[in-house]
């Protein structure tokens, strides 16, 4: 199982996220990136935090990303909704896309555009959601609002994302505070599974249990030194 | 147009960056969670750190680096209270008063604890001051480097398991992180925060004339071999509630010894330094469009000492205030003709705020500030290399 780390960019910049409600100052994104590489950092998710239709930095976090020095693989996603902006990321050192509104809209002419520049391997999709009542909601990005879980058609995210990211917002830059049942409410298979979200060490036990594909830790990366050997030790 | 935050002095044109809640910058929204957090389980938190630290640990439990000004007394205070026995590690940045290096003895001698002084290579020291005015317009990196970067060679060193910081700045100023993280001295975070994303390789480049050999103390130990050690950095701000005017006030009971500043009302953060509210306030005001006084003010408004407006009033007068520039080149080497030439090209725009200026602040406090400031004393001696033994 990989452990890796999610990274919020937007305009340029780095960000923190505390239960989809808060945003603070982080840093530069190459600063972030070097160093999770040192802490040998199996993946690195850079999503941008678009919560609505209106995205006026998309050109900018690209010229960021143009310029990223790495060697570690890294996603990209957030606010790709249209093929230009596929075929500006293919010249990218990027190596998997991250997408959630084109699958909740099923969007299938733009993720099979994306298959076919990328390969079918890069395709992973951002499910944000949230536990309420036992009721699970999605957070639906271009309209900046959560719908329901059973309006969303989990088999059709199943048949076009070789992964796909489950990231609890409501327990974001927690630790050890991931909602697992999660596991049990959607109709994917483990493997293609990456958690985020709240993600502690207990989680990282609960995911190479249940064999999922990958962990994303957030916020808690950068706070305390060689943090991912802390975590894949366990 | 830039962001105002609604509260305090500071826009998102911060070079920490800022975000807003509700129109709340993040440093103000941060602030106020030293008012519910449960500062005793905080303590109580640390206090179990420590026994787990001291149940293996052999020789000193911790170290705590300093400069030698008040909160460095408050810190040390804190530390001995917690019954840890430390190393205290200092670097010599070469631009103490008498007055800072009295501070810094009488911190030694007073709370009677083991020391290590640092003096760097002066002419390397110097070479990377030129390069990082040069290309920075910062002259206090290369100490920030060292500072933050031999203490924790020395506890990799000595496998002493433990530096504890005072405050963590980027949490006390922008809100980078929430008390509840718990945020770490990590080598990320000396890069991005203490050092303003300026590692060693930018600072050298291409410009200074130093050698790899003299630069081994600059650089960042292997995390790897902290990891192997144990070595961790925490700050103590994460873990009591921060003030620092009224914990620096308190340290007046060791003898700490503020000075003159007619930069800002505060006589006690860097107090002892000849350059902090000179020479490097000026670059400040240059590089980032404010000067220190603005930390200060948005700090005290966060308190409660002080309204928005009072501030901006206080603002406007310490910011026209001048600044002795000469002394810190004189200092560097630079010719009469050489620090002219600067002050024509690199500080255009701003020849108003470069002069002496010996006259004691007019402007009035608000009590609640007032009751916190003493009558300071001026330096007699400023950029003292070394000395030992000094009575002010």
């Amino acid at each position: 199982m990989r452990v890796g780390a999610t990274l919020l960019l937007l305009d340029g910049y780095c960000y923190q996220s505390y239960n989809w409600q808060i945003l603070r100052p982080l840093g530069k994104l190459q600063n972030a990136v070097d160093i999770l590489e040192q802490y040998q950092c199996d993946e690195i998710s850079i999503i941008r935090p678009i919560r609505d239709k209106d995205d006026k930095t998309f050109l900018n976090d690209i010229k960021t990303v143009a310029n990223l020095k790495s060697l570690t693989p890294i996603s990209f996603g957030g606010g790709l909704r249209s093929q230009e902006h596929i075929d500006m990321l293919h010249k990218l050192p990027i190596e998997r896309l991250i997408f959630s509104t084109p699958f909740i809209e099923q969007n299938t002419q733009l993720l099979q555009y994306a298959k076919n520049r990328f390969g079918n391997q890069a395709i992973q999709a951002l499910l944000p959601f949230k536990e309420l009542n036992n009721q699970i909601y999605i957070f639906h990005s271009a309209n900046n609002s959560f719908i329901p879980l059973e309006q969303i058609d989990i088999s059709f995210i199943d048949k076009y994302a070789n992964e796909v990211i489950l990231f609890d917002t409501k327990h974001e830059g927690d630790k050890n505070h991931f909602y697992r049942d999660i596991l049990n409410k959607i109709d994917i298979p483990n493997h293609k599974i990456i958690i985020s979200g709240g993600i502690g060490k207990d989680d990282i036990k609960f995911a190479q249990n249940n064999n999922l594909a990958s962990v994303a830790i957030e916020n808690k990366v950068l706070h305390t030194e060689y943090s991912i050997k802390e975590y894949k030790n366990g | 147009m830039a962001k105002q935050c609604k509260q305090c002095l500071y826009n998102d044109t911060h070079p920490f960056n800022l975000t807003f809640q509700d129109d709340l910058c993040s440093g103000c929204f941060t602030h106020n969670e030293k008012y519910e957090i449960d500062w005793e389980q905080k303590e109580n938190e640390l206090k179990e750190l420590i026994k787990s630290i001291k149940k293996t640990n052999k020789t000193y439990d911790c170290i705590v680096p300093v400069i030698g000004d008040a909160e460095d007394y408050y810190t040390v205070s804190k530390v001995l209270d917690l019954g840890l026995n430390p190393l205290i590690v200092a670097v010599n940045d070469y631009f103490r008063t008498d007055i800072g290096w009295y501070n810094i003895h009488n911190l030694i001698t007073t709370f009677d604890v083991d020391s290590l002084l640092y003096n760097p290579n002066l002419s390397v020291y110097k070479e990377l001051i030129r390069t990082s005015l040069r290309k920075f317009d910062h002259i206090l990196l290369p100490f920030l480097t060292l500072h933050t970067s031999f203490p924790v060679h020395i506890a990799n060193q000595r496998k002493i398991p433990l530096i504890i910081w005072g405050q963590h700045q980027a949490i006390e100023q922008v809100g980078k992180f929430s008390h509840y993280d718990k945020a770490q001295m990590t080598k990320w975070s000396r890069i991005e925060h203490d050092l303003f994303g300026n590692d060693l390789k930018k600072l050298i480049g291409n410009g200074a004339q130093v050698l790899q050999k003299d630069l081994t103390y600059y650089c960042y130990p292997d995390i790897k071999s902290l990891d192997k050690h144990k070595v961790m950095g925490i700050y103590l701000s994460n873990y009591f509630k921060w003030d620092p005017l009224k914990q620096n006030h308190s340290v007046l009971q060791y003898g700490f010894q503020p000075q003159t500043n007619n930069s800002s009302f505060d006589i006690y953060e860097r107090a002892g330094s000849s350059v902090y509210y000179q020479i490097h306030d000026l670059l400040k005001y240059k590089r980032v469009g404010y000067r220190k006084i603005t930390d200060h003010l948005t700090r005290e408004i966060r308190h409660g000492r002080i309204t928005k407006q009072e501030a901006l009033e206080l603002e406007q007068y310490y910011t026209t205030t001048k600044v002795d520039i000469e002394p810190f080149f004189k200092w560097l080497g630079m010719s009469q003709s050489g620090i002219k030439w600067y002050i024509l090209h690199q500080f255009k725009g701003y020849e108003h705020l470069i002069g002496t200026n010996n006259n004691p602040a007019t402007i009035k406090l608000p009590h609640s500030i007032q009751e916190l400031v003493i009558t300071p004393k001026s330096p007699s001696k400023t950029f003292a290399l070394f000395h030992k033994g000094v009575e002010i």
